[in-house]
């Protein structure tokens, strides 16, 4: 296959983790043999047995924690364009590992949306992603999900195209035909800019109040300061506010509900100042735990997910 | 300490305070002024009270003090013109209230009090723009602990909303009808030259979509950091800046050569100084609020 300037964007399926890591290693040893620069996004205990097997090409790779970076799967993106834009020019190859067991299921959502949100960042770059999840490990839904996200699918023989890969369907999940059901509990109605100092009053309290430190505090009021002002400046509707506790997450949740839509796939995954309020989604990401944005032709909401430890 | 903040009534400052008073009726400034005023008197203040250009006017708005003629006769009260008061040039008008400070000392007194209606020079589109830079050169003056207290009245429907925010925002303390957002005021301790801007500024409040291009025209207008380097912003009374306001600052130290530092700024500013990596701007001392 050639592969020229283009994106590679391939699922490696495995049940088996000695198969895992000599594919691993092969797919590895041709990055370094073609003269690319190769990083590895994995947490933990992958991070260790994938470095061990290695070897000595482990020299000539980066690794960085997937647990770190992709806890929040829609700072990973960033990430990697940084690893990109470092290289010098390089053909970037990149080994992922998104998706582990203990994926809450708002996490495995947005890592599939993080995923189909790649193919469309990465399209003109050229940069060859290697996803693998493990068949053993994961529910059989989530892998079905992961064959949909993925253009090409890479085994033992090597690249192949993907049969189930749905480039119509890709960010459905992120677009319901229907509002989802709100947040239980209301928070205020933001109708204009003078709300904003309200609101951060009403965030700051219920932070505290659900035993977050001042620093997590400050960070939930500054990523609803910025969805809600977002909300105000580009679509001219009110901000509707409302909180919940996610247990399944374990998360506090504060959700910004507007009747404007979000049209840009990519917003807050890069931090592109030129793009409608780029900075702000961005600055988001990057303080909350996890983040749910839906759209539809009901409007648009933000949930914004910090852990409660 | 000086005051900052919101105010209710126009008592209870004394030297080194500077006062915004917005009115929507001369009524509502004259009974301000006499509040204001009376307590100068009582501190052995010089009292200078400015505003039209007819004298006798300005001696009946304050018949309450009580005997005005004999005020005026002692010199412990002088009625003037605004004319009389402001100049074209800030640094010199500046200059001209030093003088009038040492005057008001040499004579025995014990500081000067002023009171002014400002509308007629804030509501000039060729005055504005040095008038906005002469509020914050002569609040350096104030911040550095002169024997100088001033409020500065604005006739709200001559002067218009967006000059009036600035205005409001460059004075540290306003009477609440008109309370801004933020407030960039001079925090400097000492006094060097009158005339040049204060070493030291302090930024408070809060700075959101809401206010933050008043913020900027607030930083333009002021003079401050013409000669680039390092900027020190005391930001202890910063309650909370959002990106766009960082973004400000940061572009506003770039066009100048030099960065920004917000000491005691809230962590959150901080936070997302780095999350942008403004390279312009420093975040000193980040504390949550």
């Amino acid at each position: 296959m050639v592969v020229g300037d283009r994106m590679q964007h391939a699922v490696f399926l495995y049940d088996d983790p000695a198969r895992f890591l000599a594919g691993v290693g092969r797919w590895v040893a041709e990055g370094l043999a073609a003269d690319e620069a190769v990083v590895i996004v994995a947490g933990g205990a992958a991070h260790e047995a994938i470095r061990g097997s290695l070897g000595v090409d482990g020299d000539a790779v980066a690794f960085a924690d997937m647990e770190v970076i992709g806890a929040n799967p829609a700072r990973v993106i960033g990430a990697v364009r940084r690893f990109v834009e470092s290289g010098g020019g390089r053909r970037v190859r990149a080994l992922g590992l998104p998706m582990w067991p203990g994926r809450t299921p708002a996490q495995q959502r947005e890592v599939i949306a993080h995923e189909a949100a790649v193919n469309l960042a990465f399209a003109d770059s050229p940069i060859s992603f290697l996803c693998a999840y493990d068949t053993s490990a994961l529910p059989a839904a989530v892998v079905s999900e992961a064959r949909r996200v993925h253009p090409q699918v890479w085994t033992a023989d090597g690249y192949a195209d993907c049969p189930q890969y749905d480039m119509e369907g890709l960010l459905i999940g992120q677009h319901p035909p229907a509002r989802p059901d709100p947040l239980t509990e209301p928070l205020g109605v933001i109708v204009d800019l003078a709300g904003l100092a309200v609101l951060r009053v009403s965030v700051a309290e219920i932070a505290e109040d659900a035993g977050l430190s001042a620093q997590r505090r400050d960070e939930l009021v500054v990523a609803v300061n910025e969805v809600a002002t977002n909300a105000l400046a580009h679509t001219a509707h009110p901000a509707f506010v409302s909180r919940g506790l996610d247990r399944a997450e374990g998360s506090l949740v504060v959700e910004v509900a507007t009747h404007g839509c979000i049209a840009d796939p990519l917003v807050g995954r890069e931090l592109r100042p030129s793009a409608l309020g780029g900075r702000g989604l961005w600055i988001v990401n990057q303080l909350c735990d996890l983040v749910e944005t839906r759209s539809g032709p009901w409007g648009s909401l933000t949930r914004l997910h910090i852990h409660l430890l | 300490m000086r005051r900052s903040g919101a105010v209710a009534e126009a008592r209870g400052f004394g030297p080194g305070d500077h006062l915004c008073w917005v009115f929507d009726t001369h009524e509502d400034f004259r009974v301000r002024a006499v509040e204001f005023l009376a307590e100068g008197l009582d501190a052995g203040e010089r009292c200078w009270y400015l505003g039209s250009s007819d004298v006798a006017a300005l001696r009946t708005d304050l018949q309450e003090l009580g005997p005005v003629d004999e005020l005026v006769g002692c010199d412990a009260l002088r009625l003037v013109p605004i004319e009389a008061g402001y100049g074209p040039d800030p640094a010199q008008t500046v200059r001209g209230w030093a003088r009038a400070v040492e005057d008001a000392l040499v004579a025995g007194h014990s500081g000067l009090r002023v009171v002014t209606d400002c509308t007629a020079v804030a509501r000039s589109a060729e005055l504005f723009h040095e008038f906005a830079r002469y509020e914050m050169l002569i609040d350096g003056y104030y911040a550095a602990g002169a024997p100088l207290c001033g409020m500065c009245g604005f006739h709200r429907p001559q002067v218009g909303p967006q000059r009036l925010d600035e205005l409001c925002s460059l004075h540290p303390s306003v009477n609440l009808a008109a309370a801004q957002p933020f407030r960039l005021h001079a925090a400097n301790p000492d006094w060097a030259l009158p005339g040049i801007p204060p070493a030291l500024v302090a930024v408070a409040g809060e700075i959101d979509l809401s206010c933050v291009e008043g913020f900027a025209r607030c930083l333009d207008r002021s003079g401050l950091f013409a000669g680039g380097g390092e900027m020190v912003l005391d930001a202890a009374e910063l309650i909370f800046i959002d990106h766009r306001g960082l973004v400000v600052l940061d572009e506003f130290a770039r066009a100048r050569g030099g960065t920004v530092v917000l000491r005691d700024g809230p962590y959150q500013a901080g936070r997302i100084v780095e999350i942008l990596e403004l390279q312009q701007v420093q975040v000193e001392a980040g504390s949550s609020r």
